[in-house]
Order: C-alpha cells, then sequence, then structure tokens
C-alpha cells in the first residue's frame, strides 16, 4: 500500500474543495493546500505528503517550475500536473518535465488519478 | 445731333439707377449726368462732367480712392473740369491724360484680385476718354478741323463705356455665387482645407487661418499657429455667436472689398461651426464604438471564465459523484456519467476555446469540427485575438448548421489574408436554405463582425450554401486618430 498522502495546490479555493472531496472519498489522505507556488513548497517541507496535485498555472510561478523544484527534493513526491487547458497546451514543457502525469481538469476522475499514481 | 446728346445724359441717370446698391458710385454717376445737361445750358460748365466721371472711373468698384495718386488725378480732373478756361488748355488735358494713365498702372498692384478685372476696365475707360480729349486738343492745335466728329467720339466712347462698366458691375453681383459655392465647398469637409478654400474665394494665397483652442491658436490639423502679419496684411476675427472661433490674417487690400470679406468670413465662421459639431459627433461615434468593442471582450471573457468554471467545478464534481457511485458498484450509471462528463468537456471547450489564444486559428486543425469531412485551409500566422474570435466563431457556427441542415458531402473552410483583411469562407455542396434572418447564429456573427467593421454574406441554394465573412485587420480610422479612445485588444 503505497502512501496515499496528497497536497493540493490550486489558486482557486472551490477546486481545491472538490479535489478534496473527491480524493478522499477514493481513500487518499489530503494532508494539506496551498495556493501558490511558494506555499506549495513551504507546505510540502512542512508536511512531507507523497503525491502534489499540482495546477499548473499559479499565480507567482508555474507548476512546470514548483515540479523541477520538488524534483530536485532527497526524498521527491509524485506530481501530479493539472489545468484547466488542454494537453496541447503544454505539449513541449510536459515532454521534458519530472511530473509523473498530466490531467486536464476535465477529465480528473479518481480512476484516471489512481492511474496516474500507478503508473 | 441733339438726340445723341440727350441719350448720352439719359444714359448716365440711367446707369445711376443700376448703381443703387453702391451709393458713392451712384451719386457719381447722377451728377455725371445732371452736369452733362448742365453744360448744354450752361457754357462754363460743358466740361463739368469729367470730374464726377473721372472720379468715378478711377474709383470703381471700391468705395474709397485709396492711392495719394488716384486722388491727386481726381482733384485734378475736377479742377480742370469746373474751371472752364483751365478745361481748354492742351497742356492740361494731355497732364490728366498722363496722370490717368499713371494711376491706372501703379494702382492696379494694389487691388484684390477679385476686384481686378473691375478696375482695369474702368481706368481703361478714364485713360480712353482723357486719351481721345488730348487727341482732340492736339488735333485742335494742329488745326484740324475735326471737332465735330471728336464729339459723336467722345459721345458714343462714354455710352460704351458706361455700358461695359454696368454689365461688369451686373456681373460683379453674382459674386453671391461664388460665396454661395464657397458654402457648398466648406460644407463638403475635410476633401480641401478652409485654409485653401478661402485664399482661392479671396483671391490671396498668403490667407492664414488660425482655430482658436485652449492651446492658443491651430491650424486645421491641429499644428499651432503663430500670426506674424506683414505690414499689408491685417487680422480678422471670425465669431460664433459672442466666441471668437477663429482668426484669419490676410491682404489688407480685402478690406476694401468689405462685403465679400464678411460673407466669406460670416461662412467660414459657419463652416468651422459645423466642423466642430461634425467632430463632436465623431467622438461620440468613436466612444461608442469603443463600447461595443469592450463588450466584445467583456462577452468573450465571460465565456473564458465559464469555460474554466466547467472544468473546475462541475466536471470534478461530478467526477466525485462517479467515485461515490463506483462504491456501489452500477458500471450503467458510472458510463452514464462519464458520457455526461464528455458532453459538458465538448460544450466547455465550445464556450470559448483556450487554446484559439494560444495557437491562433489553427486550432481548427487540432479540434474537433462539428463536420468530420471538413477540407480546412487556415494560416499559421496570428491577428488580434478579436479578430481570431470572430473568424473562429464564424466557422465553428456555420459548420454547425452544415451538420445540423446541410446533408452536405463536401465541406470547404478557408481562412486567408486579402487586402489587409482577413477573408473567411465556408462552403458546402448541401441543399441550401440557410438564411443569416431566421436564427440567432447567423445574426450574431453578423454583429461580431460589425463591431470590427467587417461584412458577412451568405449564399445559399440548392447547390449548397456559401458563408463569406470578411474582417479588416487595420483598425477603422476613428480609432487611428482618437488614441485615447482605442482600445486595448489584450484582455490577459
Amino acid at each position: 500500500m503505497i502512501d496515499r498522502s496528497v497536497l493540493i495546490v490550486d489558486d482557486n479555493a472551490e477546486f481545491r474543495r472538490l479535489a478534496r472531496q473527491l480524493l478522499e472519498s477514493g481513500g487518499y489522505f489530503v494532508v494539506g493546500e496551498a495556493d501558490d507556488a511558494g506555499g506549495a513548497l513551504r507546505a510540502h517541507a512542512a508536511l512531507r505528503p507523497n503525491i502534489v496535485l499540482l495546477d499548473i498555472q499559479l499565480p507567482d510561478q508555474d507548476g512546470f517550475a514548483v515540479a523541477e523544484t520538488l524534483a530536485a527534493d532527497a526524498d521527491p513526491p509524485i506530481v501530479v500536473l493539472i489545468s484547466s487547458r488542454d494537453r496541447a497546451a503544454y505539449r513541449r514543457k510536459l515532454a521534458l518535465t519530472t511530473a509523473r502525469a498530466f490531467l486536464p481538469k476535465g477529465e480528473l476522475t479518481l480512476t484516471a488519478f489512481d492511474q496516474a499514481i500507478s503508473t | 445731333m441733339i438726340a445723341l446728346d440727350i441719350a448720352v445724359g439719359v444714359a448716365f441717370l440711367l446707369a445711376a439707377l443700376t448703381f443703387r446698391r453702391t451709393p458713392a458710385h451712384a451719386a457719381l454717376l447722377a451728377a455725371t449726368g445732371l452736369l452733362w445737361f448742365a453744360g448744354d445750358l450752361v457754357g462754363v460748365l460743358v466740361f463739368a462732367h469729367r470730374g464726377p466721371l473721372t472720379h468715378f472711373l478711377l474709383l470703381y468698384p471700391d468705395n474709397r480712392l485709396r492711392s495719394w495718386l488716384k486722388r491727386s488725378v481726381v482733384l485734378a480732373a475736377y479742377v480742370a473740369s469746373f474751371v472752364y478756361p483751365i478745361g481748354q488748355l492742351t497742356v492740361v488735358t494731355a497732364a490728366l491724360f498722363l496722370g490717368v494713365l499713371i494711376a491706372a498702372v501703379v494702382g492696379q498692384s494694389r487691388v484684390p484680385s477679385a476686384s481686378l478685372r473691375s478696375t482695369r476696365l474702368a481706368t481703361a475707360g478714364a485713360a480712353l476718354l482723357w486719351g481721345l480729349l488730348t487727341a482732340a486738343a492736339v488735333a485742335r492745335l494742329a488745326g484740324a478741323l475735326i471737332d465735330g466728329f471728336m464729339l459723336v467720339a467722345y459721345q458714343i466712347v462714354l455710352v460704351v463705356i458706361l455700358i461695359v462698366i454696368a454689365i461688369d458691375n451686373r456681373y460683379r453681383l453674382s459674386r453671391t455665387a461664388i460665396v454661395t459655392s464657397l458654402a457648398v465647398d466648406l460644407g463638403e469637409g475635410g476633401v480641401r482645407s478652409l485654409r485653401d478654400v478661402l485664399a482661392e474665394v479671396l483671391g490671396d494665397p498668403s490667407v492664414v487661418v488660425g482655430l482658436v483652442s485652449d492651446d492658443g491658436l491651430t491650424d486645421e490639423a491641429g499644428r499651432p499657429v503663430v500670426l506674424n502679419p506683414i505690414s499689408s496684411q491685417v487680422v480678422t476675427d471670425l465669431f460664433e455667436g459672442n466666441h471668437r472661433i477663429a482668426v484669419l490674417q490676410h491682404d489688407a487690400a480685402l478690406l476694401r472689398d468689405k462685403k465679400l470679406l464678411d460673407s466669406v468670413t460670416a461662412l467660414a465662421a459657419v463652416a468651422l461651426a459645423n466642423a466642430r459639431l461634425q467632430h463632436e459627433v465623431q467622438a461620440r461615434i468613436a466612444v461608442v464604438d469603443a463600447s461595443r468593442h469592450r463588450l466584445l471582450a467583456v462577452a468573450d471573457d465571460e465565456r473564458d471564465r465559464l469555460e474554466a468554471q466547467l472544468q473546475d467545478s462541475v466536471l470534478t464534481r461530478l467526477a466525485h459523484v462517479e467515485a461515490l457511485l463506483g462504491r456501489f458498484g452500477s458500471a450503467d450509471l458510472c458510463q452514464q456519467l462519464e458520457s455526461t462528463r464528455d458532453t459538458i468537456r465538448a460544450f466547455a471547450r465550445g464556450v470559448y476555446p483556450r487554446r484559439l489564444e494560444e495557437v491562433g486559428l489553427a486550432v481548427m486543425r487540432e479540434m474537433a469540427l462539428p463536420v468530420d469531412h471538413a477540407e480546412v485551409n487556415l494560416p499559421d500566422e496570428r491577428f488580434p485575438p478579436e479578430i481570431e474570435a470572430a473568424a473562429y466563431f464564424l466557422c465553428v457556427e456555420a459548420l454547425t448548421n452544415v451538420a445540423k441542415y446541410a446533408g452536405a458531402t463536401a465541406t470547404w473552410v478557408s481562412i486567408e489574408v486579402a487586402d489587409q483583411a482577413l477573408a473567411v469562407e465556408v462552403a458546402d455542396n448541401g441543399i441550401g436554405g440557410a438564411d443569416p434572418a431566421k436564427g440567432t447564429g447567423l445574426l450574431g456573427l453578423q454583429d461580431r463582425l460589425d463591431v470590427l467593421g467587417g461584412v458577412l454574406a451568405v449564399e445559399s441554394s440548392r447547390r449548397g450554401t456559401r458563408v463569406h465573412g470578411v474582417i479588416p485587420l487595420e483598425p477603422s480610422e476613428i480609432f487611428l486618430t482618437d488614441n485615447n479612445l482605442a482600445v486595448s485588444s489584450a484582455r490577459h
């Protein structure tokens, strides 16, 4: 059984609430939320979640940069990038990212999330 | 002989009547006519008519003798005419002839060009008159007996001069017509500058027009104007009501034709007031146009926000429902839910395609179009977002119509840059029947194109439908000239 602790990073509070409900109903354990890149890094350092659900469009820095920083950690978390834009919008950056997976917000379901984590 | 003599006197009195509008001229002509008859009755007054006649000929068409030379010649002519024995002296006649000639030649340089022809005719008449008298005097001196012949010639010349000047005066009255055409010229606005029109009508190329504005005097293009009249120029103010709206720097000689100057300045004032009103109307149109642009941008922002809302909250919420349902193992329900989510996803993309912002019109190559057999020809370059959105929605709306109604087996989408505009065309080989007057889809597109100054045309027949839109890439002139009102197309 993998560690199912999750940090949710998104600047939209309603989305964070809904995502928390969704993931918790699937047996994940949301240990914290952050609404920008700085908050995400601080929360990760404090809470050490195994999974980070990371929005690409953040007010201070983009999700790709946050993912790079997290990947440099001694014990890097699994990063799942999300965005309200399509995969096509980030084709080039997605090819290079260290993140485990990318999900458009419209396609974020438990099944898709489970798959992303387990691959 | 007596008949001709009387006819000359009557001719002067009649001519005086035709000069009612210029009392100074009428008085001089009447005096000439009366003195003509007086000369027939009183011997010493035989030359008296020459005084007012010379005065008239050197004066016309002006109403004041403006040069020192002309005044002297006229004074001399009066003296020679009324002091009987002097008028008989050949040398005096010859000297007056010379004086008239010089006044005629020298005086012309200071005449406004609009009056030049009249002045020339009258001074030529004066010169002819005194030339004839001088010739008669010289002939008499030489002992030639041609006095009778000379008298008849003199009388005929007088009548001819009178007729010519009366005709000229008649024509001068049609100056009103010139001023009216000036009104038309100015009314058309924008084609020629007010300054050019005024310079032409006043016959003064040195005319300077200064419009009174908050920043001082400016020309019609808004550049500052500095008046520095040289000695022969004066400045005339133009008023609208009690407000000084402009100034005119022009040749002082124009002041002599006060009526012309007055009517021209009055018309110029009207034209300027008119131009100001037009400018205000244009500014207002620009404001309305800008507000329509803003509304369009707001509408697109709203679509964008709606799409994000659907993605972030509705679909995520449904994912949660799906997860909860999954626990009860209802595969049917889950499948139903999944297809609902697909529908919403597709709808969310249709509401506002974010990819359009990112890749431009090329988005139509990567998305699922409402018609799957469409052949597309799209530009790779980028255009302002509102133009791309208009072209995109035009294609999508037209293609949706094709899919719904046309029953087409072939569809073509083409977007091309042509003549500073984006030409958008969606054509099919279906059954036709498209009518922009019915249904709101095409009408909404028409509005969208309207705001951007574009046009939409729909041709529909049994052999198919062609929807053709043209969207100008250059903003309209109003937006070029008025930066304050230009709409920012950046939205994010």
